[in-house]
């Protein structure tokens, strides 16, 4: 495995330099919505082909937008813009993006208020609830100047959520994210799903339009919708506006509640807010780090190498003996991009990584210590070294570290863990002398005894003869 | 058809060596000089006196030497016929079907001597098999009876080294019929202890063919009985041999067979009590010499040692009950040895009391000691399946996976027929025989009659220790019918006696003496009407001619029976199952090995299959893959765990496939084809076991509806309809029968058409009958939906709330995702 390994990782460099920065692949479909006009967005697809995606655009109703052909994915990544589209070709309908999610296709999703029923029913299977299409996000605090309290400012210290490596520093610090006009959801239990951008405290959800003084029907539209008044309200931290959703196998998934987020009048504007200060938006940022992440170039962890060996030997075993000294070893590396824009794969340091011996339940659990002294090309090697369980079966090494913003890192092994051999147990065993002594004495004791009856009978027969013969 | 050799036996009015034994006779005995053993044969040249009738005419001047030589001869080649007829007989399957190993046992033992072949014996030895209890693993080489296996590999080693490379397969089937007539020879050599060579002929005859052997010892039934019946036989023969010899070299014999006994079969435990019992009673009996301790203690000594060197037995032989009565023994003959040297050294008769009140003592603290150290737990207590021997309730109350096995059972009484025939009519004649003469010998035959008589009314399975004394005493009463009939003798009317008498004025007491004395030589005597008189014998050819013909129809339709139970009963590999088309021909069922190769073809190496234990071997031996429970029922809970996910709905079940990494799940369903064997048969016995482990999650009541039936049609449960197995079997057989009601052809129900939906298992592979169904077992959803989700949304269903907003109440954390 190690060799293969070693031999393999060479050859992922090279392909990643003949491709782009992500980690799986370049090829983008972007499906477009007919009402919506590409571009108005032209500078993030701009900076989606300046970091080497190739983007192909289709329609929802495109015939030839496959996604799948023979079993293997048409494209790597899929922008869909298209929250309004009534119907889409049998090869985009919900249910095959799915499928081409679960063999591999990483999605961004831009939504809008608009969004339809269909669409909004499909979002639940991510256990994603949206609020009604008539409703959108209010804030009458936090606005830029100038414009309608629908394009709320989000202030990135206290709106957004740090999660791994989703957003840089460098947004979670810049100017406030413009979220126009767009639609609220609520993400569920579901604990594949990763929160990333909330809505402020200010903040509302309501129709946009001038409302009255008159305030039952401020609080008419403030409650939502108007039917089910019973029904909380959303606010802050409960109301995502951007959220990402990682797959068991790793497959990304983002949902952005505004698709106007990326127009080019949003893309790293000035914006006045109405406390007059000036900023620059931090949308174009956000965006880029959104979907560097959701195209697998950041927080990407691979697995390099796992092995195991027993103390003294160096290639794995299949069984181990009980009591055996095991040492395991994991190589993980973290994809990153280098500076000339090619793919690359760098040191992935951690500090609570844990390795458990496991059957039906963990029988040893211990912390995977990186090994500085190894000397691999890429990555970073972990290891644990821990004394078998006096216990015979079919073990599994296990390594399960699930942190959001980062790749799950699953790592099962299976080896066995067998009795000693026959010729392997101590020969002599302390404890038991007084048996061997007793065995031994009893042995001697009777060949003394058998030499002794054999002489002193022969004796008899004489004496008797002799007796007889008197 | 009555295979071929076994005529000669079964019709002794022929050419029989049935009246060799009267021949042997006509050499010593001057009153029967005359008698002639075969009609074909040449008069001996011995003078006829004239006070002796006989009831038919008689060759003469036969020399001694020629009957002697004439009756080796015969006896040889009947013995050789009779083991050919009881390895032809056994063939039936290997015929009719393939060269296949059978049923479920036998495929490990395939497995484990194809491991010890081809790997060699210390790997052998310390096989740990990671596919079977997955994932706990067996060390196969410690938890088996490897004389099987170790016989069958030094056979093909043998058959190697003499340049005949036979494939370990057959070497495996056919080992089987091959010592089926080693048995036949032993059990001859074993009669003849007790009687005469004709009754072992006979007896050998018998054990050839009689089904309640030739159930556990077909052609391919590779299973620890087929050597096992050998071995008992040997070793009784032996220690018989050692106790009548006092040889030290027999009981070394008897220790050595034992031993292989003990590495081959659990049921060695029969031998380690019946040898010490028979002791036992002989010391009661007051016939302890030292013959009998000479052979008991090289038995016991050479024997225990040796049967501990398996490791599977080690130190059982001093640390449980089943083993301490032989032990007990041991130390009562030393004591009694030891007392008789003392008795015959000091005469004094107070020194003599002293001396058996010592005997006496030691035998009750020993006896305490034994108690103390069971309680204590320095001794194990008998095991669970010997209490069900004394109370055939126990292990259903407290062992259900030993009640559910259908031939732990008692046994049906028609079953005695069933397999025995004739014989167990003559059976109680035969120990009545040894009743009568009552040497040593004759008491074990006693002994053992009595104890196989019970333990094989307790469970079926002890079918087969019975069967081997059954057929022994059967052919000593059969022999001495024949004897009594066949002997020409006749003897003088009670009116020439009476002429007798007056001639020469006897007393009636001196008559009685001289009739017991003739009894003391051992010679034939009748008892009742005919045995109160002074003479005895049967008058007339005709009465001759009516019984003898009826013993030998008896016999054929005894060869008949036999043949017929065993082609029609006993030869079924059930691996392999066969039916009649209406026009007689033969269709062949190969469902089982069909699904087992779909899935040594189709699924990773390393794909975990689950089913009920039953079928645990198979898939080892057949598809190659990891179990999680097999026949080898040693780990109750693990049983327990696969019956609570059979007999669990969906919900349950799947949390506990997913931590064994269950990968497929494996069904016998045999509503198809009317297969009654199949797993909702069975599946009563999953809730039990799994109740024994778990009674607040599963429980037996749920699955019976209100009027207490077993029900799989629209009566049944909601427990029953949502159980694992019940989905399973039934998943899509509506859909067979394209809108007519589905019928469930072994329980004669209609199962509803409603579809049954799966959310959590995929239908893999369903067999050609239906027979096997195997399930894939889904992985969790990537995105975290619930497996009734996914397959609703796959169904086209829509969601009109989302998962949490149903399931919101708890409104907990997210918790980490689980594996």
């Amino acid at each position: 495995m190690r060799v293969t390994s070693l031999l393999l990782a060479p050859i992922l460099t090279l392909i990643g330099l003949v491709q782009a920065r992500s980690s799986t692949g370049d090829r983008v479909l972007v499906v477009l919505e007919s009402s919506i006009k590409k571009d108005d967005y032209s500078k993030f697809w701009k900076s989606l082909q300046d970091r080497g995606f190739q983007l192909t655009f289709k329609e929802p109703k495109d015939k030839d937008a496959e996604l799948v052909k023979f079993g293997e994915l048409n494209y790597d990544h899929l922008v869909m813009f298209a929250p309004g589209a009534k119907s889409f070709s049998p090869s985009l309908s919900p249910k095959s993006i799915l499928h081409a999610q679960f063999a591999g296709l990483n999605t961004l999703y831009f939504l809008s208020p608009d969004l339809t029923e269909n669409n909004k029913e499909f979002f639940r299977e991510y256990d994603l609830e949206f609020i009604d299409s008539s409703n959108i996000l209010i804030d009458s605090f936090n606005y830029p100047i100038n414009s309608s309290p629908s394009d709320v400012l989000l202030s990135p210290t206290s709106s957004l959520l740090r999660n791994g490596e989703i957003i840089s520093p460098s947004t979670s610090s810049g100017g406030p994210i413009v979220y126009p006009s767009g639609t609220v959801f609520t993400t569920g239990e579901n604990p594949y799903l990763i929160d990333i951008l909330h809505a402020s405290k200010t903040s509302y959800i309501g129709q946009n339009k001038l409302l009255s003084s008159d305030e039952n029907e401020v609080e008419k539209s403030v409650s939502g919708n108007s039917k089910n008044a019973k029904e909380p309200i959303l606010n802050g931290k409960k109301a995502s506006l951007v959220s990402a959703l990682q797959t068991r196998d790793n497959v990304r998934v983002g949902f952005i509640g505004s698709g106007e987020m990326i127009k080019d009048i949003w893309w790293n504007k000035e914006i006045k807010t109405l406390d007059g200060k000036s900023h620059k938006s931090g949308n174009g940022q956000f965006i880029s780090d959104f979907s560097k992440w959701i195209f697998q170039e950041t927080g990407v962890v691979k697995i390099f190498d796992s092995t195991h060996h027993r103390e003294g030997e160096s290639e794995p075993r299949e069984l181990y003996t009980k009591k055996d000294e095991i040492t395991y070893s994991l190589t993980l590396a973290k994809h990153y991009t280098t500076s000339n824009g090619t793919s690359a794969w760098g040191p992935f340091e951690v500090d609570d990584l844990q390795l458990e011996f496991t059957m039906l339940d963990p029988h040893v659990r211990t912390s995977l210590k990186q090994d500085e002294s190894a000397s691999i090309n890429q990555g970073s090697n972990y290891k644990a070294k821990f004394i078998a369980p006096d216990r015979h079966g079919v073990f599994k090494f296990v390594v399960e570290y699930w942190r959001p913003g980062w790749s799950y890192i699953q790592s099962s092994t299976t080896a066995s863990v067998v009795p000693l051999r026959h010729d392997e147990y101590p020969r002599f065993i302390t404890g038991a002398w007084p048996y061997y002594i007793g065995a031994c004495s009893t042995s001697v004791t009777f060949l003394i005894f058998c030499a002794l009856w054999v002489s002193l009978a022969e004796g008899d027969k004489d004496r008797k003869g002799k007796k007889k013969a008197e | 058809m009555a295979p071929k050799g076994k005529s000669p036996a079964a019709t002794p009015s022929k050419n029989t060596p049935i009246s060799t034994p009267l021949a042997k006779k006509a050499t010593e005995d001057p009153l029967a000089k005359a008698i002639i053993v075969e009609d074909e044969e040449i008069p001996s040249g011995t003078v006829t006196p004239k006070t002796i009738k006989l009831a038919y005419p008689l060759p003469e001047h036969i020399s001694s030497t020629t009957i002697n030589n004439t009756e080796s001869l015969l006896r040889f080649v009947i013995l050789a016929l009779i083991c050919g007829a009881a390895i032809g007989s056994r063939l039936f399957a290997v015929i009719r079907f393939e060269s296949v190993i059978h049923e479920f046992d036998p495929w490990f033992n395939f497995r484990a001597s194809k491991v010890l072949v081809n790997e060699g014996f210390y790997e052998f030895w310390n096989w740990f098999d990671p596919t079977a209890w997955y994932p706990l693993g067996r060390t196969v080489g410690t938890t088996l009876y490897p004389g099987l296996m170790v016989t069958a590999g030094l056979i093909w080693h043998f058959l190697r080294l003499i340049n005949m490379p036979v494939d370990i397969r057959n070497v495996c089937v056919m080992l089987a019929p091959g010592f089926a007539g080693l048995t036949a020879w032993t059990t001859y050599l074993f009669t003849k202890e007790m009687s005469t060579p004709a009754a072992g002929l006979l007896a050998a005859a018998f054990i050839g063919i009689a089904p309640g052997y030739i159930s556990r010892s077909v052609a391919g039934s590779y299973d620890n009985e087929a050597i096992a019946i050998f071995l008992l036989m040997a070793a009784f023969y032996t220690w018989i041999k050692a106790m009548k010899t006092g040889s030290a070299l027999w009981g070394m014999l008897t220790a050595l067979f034992y031993g292989w006994m003990v590495a081959a079969w659990g049921g060695y435990v029969f031998i380690t009590n019946m040898i010490p019992l028979h002791a036992f009673v002989l010391i009661l009996m007051g016939r302890f010499n030292n013959r009998l301790y000479t052979a008991y203690s090289s038995w016991y000594v050479i024997g225990t040692i040796s049967s501990m060197q398996v490791p599977f037995v080690e130190f059982l032989p001093i640390r449980t009950s089943e083993h301490m009565a032989a032990l007990g023994v041991f130390g009562l003959l030393q004591l009694i040895a030891f007392v008789e040297i003392v008795r015959r050294l000091v005469p004094g008769k107070q020194f003599q009391l002293l001396l058996r009140a010592f005997v006496v003592l030691v035998f009750v603290v020993s006896f305490a000691a034994l108690v103390v150290l069971t309680f204590s737990g320095w001794i194990a207590p008998f095991a669970g399946r010997f209490y069900s021997l004394w109370d055939t309730g126990y292990a259903k109350v407290h062992m259900p996976i030993i009640a559910s096995v259908s031939e732990h059972q008692p046994t049906a009484w028609p079953s005695f027929f069933f397999d025995l025939e004739m014989l167990i009519f003559f059976f109680p004649a035969g120990v009545f025989w040894c009743f009568k003469e009552l040497r040593d010998e004759q008491i074990f035959i006693i002994i053992y009659a009595t104890l196989s008589a019970y333990f094989a009314g307790v469970m079926v399975r002890l079918m087969l220790v019975i069967t081997p004394v059954v057929c022994v005493a059967a052919a000593i009463a059969f022999s001495k019918l024949l004897e009594a009939y066949i002997d020409p003798v006749i003897p003088e009317s009670e009116d020439e006696i009476e002429e007798a008498t007056a001639h020469q004025p006897m007393s009636k007491a001196k008559a009685k003496k001289i009739a017991a004395a003739r009894q003391n030589k051992g010679e034939f005597n009748f008892t009742g009407i005919l045995g109160g008189k002074g003479n005895k014998g049967i008058f007339g050819l005709d009465t001759r001619f009516a019984v003898v013909s009826v013993l030998s129809l008896f016999l054929f339709l005894f060869v008949y029976h036999c043949t017929w139970v065993t082609s029609s009963a006993y030869s079924s590999p059930s691996v392999v199952l066969a039916s009649r088309n209406p026009d007689g021909s033969q269709n062949i069922i190969d469902d089982f090995r069909e699904a087992y190769y779909w899935i040594r073809q189709n699924t990773e190496k390393d794909a975990v299959v689950m089913s009920w234990w039953d079928y645990g071997y198979q898939i080892a031996g057949m598809a190659d893959r990891p179990t999680l429970v097999d026949n080898n029922t040693w780990n109750n809970t693990h049983i327990a765990t696969v019956g609570k996910a059979m007999s669990s709905n969906e919900d349950v079940a799947y949390p506990i496939l997913r931590k064994h990494d269950v990968d497929y799940v494996l069904v016998i369903f045999g509503g198809l084809l009317g297969y009654s064997g199949d797993d909702i048969n069975k599946f009563l016995w999953m809730v039990r076991i799994a109740q024994g482990e778990w009674p607040d999650e599963v429980q037996e009541v749920n699955y019976f509806t209100q009027r207490g039936e077993y029900a799989v049609d629209e009566r049944a449960t909601p427990t029953m309809k949502n159980s694992l197995m019940y989905k399973m079997s039934y998943y899509r057989f509506h859909e067979l029968f394209g809108g007519h009601p589905a019928q469930d052809r072994v329980r004669g129900q209609t199962i509803p058409s409603t579809g049954i939906q799966l959310d959590t298992l995929d239908e893999a592979f369903t067999s050609e009958n239906w027979i096997v169904r195997i399930y894939k077992v889904k992985k969790e959803d990537p995105i975290g939906r619930e497996h009734k989700a996914v397959s609703s949304f796959e169904g086209g269903k829509k969601l009109k709330k989302s998962a949490s907003s149903i399931t919101a109440a708890s409104g907990g954390k997210k918790s980490r995702p689980n594996m």
